[in-house]
């Protein structure tokens, strides 16, 4: 007591209010420590990064440490490019997925063999869709597409981003039409996929009168489902 | 409808060798057939990967709030990121508290080491000035400016049994507990009761000072009921059990 007569304050506010205070007045720079911690805990000082091999594995198969790793090591690069580009983070952000996932549905369950460089390309596929997206925007309308995709040109892996966007593109647009067909042409194919092949269950689960009628169903769905996909993939290109 | 019957026949296996082979043999030539047949192909992959494009897809947007920042930071979209945020943010506060609880908390001897003040100019007129300055330094807390000044006083007035406690307390204060507690037990015995409670009650403290709370306790028992420390010794054992 005789030591703080000076500047005695009440328990509450010394001991409640002011680390509040305090608080309030540093969480900026608390919250720059809790960034900076994180960012050195994300940054595999002494680790070895994955092979391209790996991370097609994870994309296709899940793995949320490779996909991490993939964002660590590729994400900072897209991004000072997508802001050096007229663009900001959320686009750098969506263009990372966008070009994620047309690498996902280029060679997941595909034939095709992924050869190259997996940074490459997904850095081609993010860049060819972001000159994509300026050009429908007209930001750039006095810049030619030839100008624009120029620098791409010699990129070693443009071929297979064309493709990856293309296939992406299918993807997309089979997803949106698959929302169109009827419940019951839904479910049915998705039994189906599911592995499902006594057309008996089929029937009976679904109530259609018989199994032949469950092939005849099917085939109906899938001549719909291709129907609106081409209807829909036509006005889209 | 027929061809996409024969491409269906085809792709779930269903075919005969014989009406394979014509059938291979016929996307060769036909284009369109060729085309079909990457379509429905290309239909069957995406009911097989549908839950798993969805998940990644999830995935994927989850992950790219938490590595492009700016959103984050700029408060615009309460994800998980930001709730964890919250939670973070909450949990640095209640640290924040307990860490302040723990550092700002008065010990228990500074809670109860509340001497009174010590008035010694009234006591002597002799070197006024160094005893108003010994004393305005002790009652501000200042006691290794008040210690010489004091013990240069009780030598010349060994009779004063008063300032002797009030030595006491400063060589307490500045850490001597040893020789504080020479002075106050020797003035345990003391026929004035009012010196004998205050070295008594300061005898205490010294032992709460060093945090030898068993041999404080003793101490604090040892006090009568009529001495004036008597319900502060209660209040302090209360609180040392």
């Amino acid at each position: 007591m005789v030591k703080r007569s000076g500047c005695q304050l009440p328990m509450p506010i010394s001991h409640v209010v002011l680390p509040l205070v305090a608080f309030f007045f540093l969480r900026k720079t608390v919250w720059r420590v809790v960034a900076c911690v994180r960012y050195i805990c994300r940054k595999p000082i002494c680790m070895n990064w994955q092979s391209d091999e790996t991370y097609l594995k994870a994309l296709c198969k899940g793995n949320s440490l490779v996909l991490r790793e993939i964002y660590t090591r590729f994400a900072p690069q897209l991004r000072s490019w997508v802001l050096r580009n007229n663009g900001d983070d959320d686009d750098a952000k969506d263009l990372m997925q966008e070009a994620l996932m047309a690498i996902h549905d280029r060679y997941c369950g595909t034939d095709f063999q992924f050869t190259g460089n997996f940074g490459g390309l997904l850095m081609v596929i993010a860049k060819r869709m972001w000159y994509d997206q300026l050009s429908k925007k007209k930001r750039s309308q006095s810049i030619r597409k030839e100008e624009l995709y120029g620098q791409l040109e010699e990129e070693p892996e443009l071929e297979a981003a064309e493709a990856a966007m293309l296939e992406k593109q299918r993807m997309e647009v089979l997803a949106r039409v698959f929302e169109l067909l009827s419940e019951q042409c839904r479910q049915l194919l998705t039994l189906f996929s599911e592995g499902e092949k006594d057309p008996d269950k089929i029937a009976a689960q679904l109530g259609i009168p018989s199994a032949n009628a469950v092939y005849q169903a099917k085939h109906r769905c899938l001549a719909r489902w291709k129907k609106l996909f081409y209807q829909h993939h036509k006005t889209d290109a | 409808m027929e061809a996409t019957k024969r491409i269906d026949k085809y792709l779930s296996g269903q075919m005969e060798a014989e009406e394979k082979r014509a059938f291979e043999q016929e996307l060769d030539t036909n284009k369109a057939l060729a085309e079909e047949l990457a379509l429905q192909k290309d239909m069957n992959r995406f009911l097989e990967k549908r839950r798993r494009r969805e998940a990644l897809k999830g995935e994927l947007d989850s992950l790219g709030s938490e590595y492009f920042g700016a959103k984050a930071e700029q408060g615009r979209v309460v994800s998980m990121v930001g709730r964890r945020r919250w939670a973070l943010g909450i949990a640095a506060t209640l640290l924040v508290l307990v860490v302040a609880w723990f550092a700002l908390r008065p010990s228990l001897y500074e809670q109860y080491a509340a001497h009174p003040p010590l008035a010694l100019v009234e006591k002597s007129g002799a070197d006024a000035l160094t005893l108003a300055e010994a004393e305005q330094a002790f009652n501000k807390g200042d006691y290794r400016k008040a210690l010489p000044i004091l013990q240069e006083y009780v030598a010349n007035n060994p009779d004063d049994d008063l300032v002797k406690v009030y030595l006491g307390i400063a060589k307490m204060e500045i850490g001597e507990t040893p020789e504080a507690r020479e002075i106050f037990s020797s003035l345990a015995t003391s026929n004035s009761p009012e010196i004998r409670d205050f070295a008594v009650w300061n005898l205490a403290l010294s032992f709460l000072k060093d945090g030898n709370k068993e041999a404080c306790r003793k101490v604090l028992q040892s006090i009568p009921e009529d001495s004036g420390y008597y319900q502060k010794a209660m209040d302090l054992l209360e609180r040392l059990k």
